[in-house]
């Protein structure tokens, strides 16, 4: 990995024909275009999903960067969900530019006198170390595979693509959201808690489980699976006072959860 | 010689002794002093309550000003919310928990008169059957009435006779002076806490005091007057000083001759004029030539659809293609405004601004109450169910924003539970009545359903009621009548933990 990372760095810092090179090896051609011109037109059929993390351990609050080490324990901070709504669906765009055109000219033109008189130096060096004949010879063929490269004819370059767009467009949880914990709603607010009491009655719930762990939303519902590790991971990092009665070997520290709802059921302007 | 020597040894003498004769009247240095014109003491009708009480001080056509204090007298802390009002417009108030020695912090001892997790049983309020006040339905605790602007009659205090010792003051006012001839004003004191306080042998005193001279009338204003005059001399007198401090100054300090510049602005009109002329004729030239440019490169471009310059990459062509994929994207937006991609930078910020002020809001405190709670509906006491029950009165509960009233309650220790020392009744009650809970009030409630009780001889359906969770980690138990022998008795309703015991 780092020996790829290394050859990569080396190609992009290295000559202009070796950067080329890596360009069209790692399909970045794009970033050759010159006079580039884009629309993107929306192709019908959204999705909006709202996506719900439920954290399975305490969170505690940021101390600040820089400030001194304290002996005082962290904030805990409450139980809350965390909420991310968007809208994904697919664009077309359009992309019109040229490649190898005045820009290309240029910048390969002034490389080739610099790496060449580069080369030069170094080759024509007294010192005759290994080093300096490498670096030199290096860039000798680097500048003569740019010099071809100067003589690249213009080319025209106009295509469309269909992408995937992800639109994220609110954080906060939605109004309406309740979970419902052993057949009991309670309402979860912007900032995703659910109250003392709905604190209390999740932390039960890990304890003894009792029917699903309901999230509802704009009238559609999914339950959060929760496994053994997992109840496990919550009864363990809320209840550190008391021993472990349970091991959990591999598990998640948060539960994730995604809902389709109708498009403009959390984005509308109505929804407040 | 000699003699008058000896005339001059007594006198000094006599002199330095004090003398024989009396002492001068030392007179008093004019000045206003109080005098207690009013002292009134009262105690709560209740023993937990919230109030609003108000006590109307009767207000004395004092020349020189009077003050009013609320004074407590409390073995125990209580909260309290004070404001003194005069002529309907609120002068000053105070909001904190007292105890005989004054303001203190902490929290007030109404363990009793608030919700409790031993609490049993919900127990309906008088005044159902719409007999209640004015605009509150009959079911209990889900009555959101806004704070009347007077307390109601019922919520009343008792006069007490007697003084009384250990005492802190409240709230304090001093009303300016009246103008001879002016309308006396009107002096109220309201008071009232947001939680019940437990107001056994508490007792509220007001004080009424008014100013007056500790000489004659025509003396004290005398003296007023000596003492403005004596201010304005003071003033004449610092001036003065002033004056003559400055004038000493300049006298020490001349000034100096300044060379006077003189500048001389010779303005040629003409010149300017005609250089005007000329700038504005070039500019029109100038933008003359820029539109016959223009004029040529359209010709020009619309001669060459292949000119990379006038049309980009792929000439005329993918230029107007790519003009009508801008118009398909227009018609679309214009057709999905559901679509954030479409949304314009003011569709995102009518948005952002709906979703960022109700995440403030979930993360800002609750807003205290604006006023008191309203008046205390009328209960009536239902039958004790235990040996040793307590009674906790409902009171109005200030949550989520509102007042929401929290029925009265029995507290039903354990130990009658387990001895059976509750509600016997010789039959087994009538099944349960279908309620339909109204809609919540607040979200911190949790509703309560009805049962039955017996009266001694016969039974009384109890509707439920929403009552305040006393904390987090309880849940509520319904009661049941459970056969002993010949007769039921009666296993309270109450919070358990979530996940056994209480």
């Amino acid at each position: 990995m780092r020996a790829l990372i290394t050859m990569a760095v080396a190609a992009q810092l290295s000559g202009c024909a070796t950067a080329w090179i890596a360009t069209q090896a790692f399909g970045t051609q794009k970033t050759l275009d010159e006079g580039v011109r884009e629309v993107t037109v929306p192709v019908a059929g959204i999705q909006e999903r709202l996506a719900v993390s439920l954290p399975l351990v305490v969170e505690y609050a940021q101390v600040a960067a820089g400030s001194q080490p304290s002996t005082t324990p962290a904030t805990a901070l409450p139980f809350a969900l965390s909420c991310r709504t968007d809208q994904r669906a697919k664009d077309l765009v359009y992309h019109s530019a040229f490649r190898y055109g005045k820009r290309w000219k240029w910048t390969s033109g002034l490389m080739v006198l610099v790496e060449g008189a580069l080369a030069a130096v170094m080759l024509s060096s007294v010192s005759e170390k290994p080093g300096y004949v490498v670096g030199g010879g290096f860039l000798a063929v680097d500048a003569l595979v740019t010099t071809g490269l100067f003589f690249i004819p213009r080319k025209e370059i106009y295509r469309h693509d269909e992408v995937t767009a992800v639109t994220p467009v609110r954080s906060d949880c939605p109004e309406g959201m309740t979970l419902a914990i052993s057949g009991e709603k309670f309402a979860v607010d912007a900032s995703g808690k659910i109250g003392e009491v709905g604190d209390a009655a999740l932390d039960a719930w890990m304890s003894a489980p009792s029917g699903p762990l309901l999230l509802e939303v704009a009238g559609q519902s999914r339950a959060f699976e929760v496994g053994y590790g997992e109840q496990c991971v919550w009864l363990r990092d809320h209840h550190r006072d008391q021993p472990a009665t349970c091991t959990a070997s591999v598990a998640l520290r948060s539960l994730l959860l995604s809902i389709d709802v109708p498009v403009g059921a959390l984005t509308g302007l109505a929804v407040q | 010689m000699r003699r008058m020597f000896r005339t001059v040894v007594i006198a000094t003498l006599v002199t330095a002794c004090g003398g024989t004769g009396p002492r001068q009247p030392q007179l008093a240095l004019p000045r206003l002093v109080t005098s207690v014109v009013g002292q009134q003491w009262y105690r709560a009708k209740t023993t937990c309550a919230q109030g609003p009480y108000e006590i109307e001080v009767p207000a004395a056509e004092a020349r020189w000003g009077q003050g009013v204090d609320l004074m407590l007298a409390t073995p125990r802390k209580v909260a309290l919310h004070a404001v003194l009002i005069v002529d309907d417009k609120e002068v000053t108030s105070t909001d904190a928990v007292f105890d005989a020695s004054g303001r203190i912090q902490g929290k007030p001892d109404n363990a009793r008169c608030i919700v409790d997790a031993k609490e049993r049983l919900v127990l309906r309020t008088a005044g159902g059957n719409g007999s209640g006040p004015p605009g509150t339905p009959a079911q209990p605790g889900t009555l959101v009435v806004p704070p009347p602007d007077r307390p109601a009659p019922g919520a009343g205090l008792d006069l007490e006779t007697g003084g009384l010792t250990g005492t802190a003051t409240l709230l304090s006012f001093e009303l300016p002076e009246l103008v001879p001839g002016a309308r006396v004003p009107r002096i109220r004191i309201r008071f009232w806490s947001i939680e019940p306080n437990d107001l056994q042998d508490v007792h509220f005193g007001v004080i009424h005091v008014i100013k007056h001279p500790n000489v004659s009338e025509e003396q004290y204003v005398a003296h007023l007057r000596w003492k403005v005059e004596e201010a304005e001399r003071s003033r004449l007198r610092l001036i003065e000083e002033q004056r003559i401090a400055d004038e000493d100054w300049r006298r020490k300090h001349p000034p100096r001759a300044n060379a006077s510049a003189v500048v001389t602005v010779h303005v040629d009109v003409e010149a300017e004029r005609a250089r005007e002329i000329e700038r504005e004729a070039a500019r029109v030239r100038r933008e003359a030539a820029e539109a016959e440019r223009a004029l040529r490169r359209k010709e020009h471009c619309a001669a060459h659809p292949r000119d990379t310059g006038c049309w980009g990459a792929g000439g005329l062509e993918v230029h107007l293609d790519l003009e009508r994929h801008r118009r398909e994207r227009e018609q679309y937006c214009a057709t999905h405004r559901e679509d954030a991609r479409c949304w314009t930078s003011e569709d995102w910020s009518q948005r952002r601004a709906v979703w960022d002020a109700r995440a403030r809001s979930a993360v800002a405190p609750p807003p205290p109450p604006d006023g008191p709670p309203p008046a205390a509906l009328v209960e009536v006491t239902p039958p004790r169910l235990s040996v040793h029950a307590d009674w906790r009165p409902g009171y109005w509960e200030w949550t989520s924003g509102r007042w929401v009233w929290l029925a009265g309650m029995w507290r039903v220790p354990d130990e009658d539970i387990a001895s059976e020392q509750t509600t016997t009744a010789p039959a087994a009650p009538p099944p349960v009545q279908a309620e339909v809970a109204p809609p919540s009030p607040a979200a911190a409630v949790v509703w309560i359903g009805g049962f039955w009780q017996w009266n001694s001889t016969s039974w009384v359906w109890i509707p439920g009621s929403y009552q305040l969770r006393p904390e987090p980690r309880v849940q509520w138990r319904a009661p049941e009548w459970r056969p002993r022998g010949r007769v039921h008795v009666l296993i309270p309703g109450g919070w358990v933990r979530i996940g056994g015991g209480r």
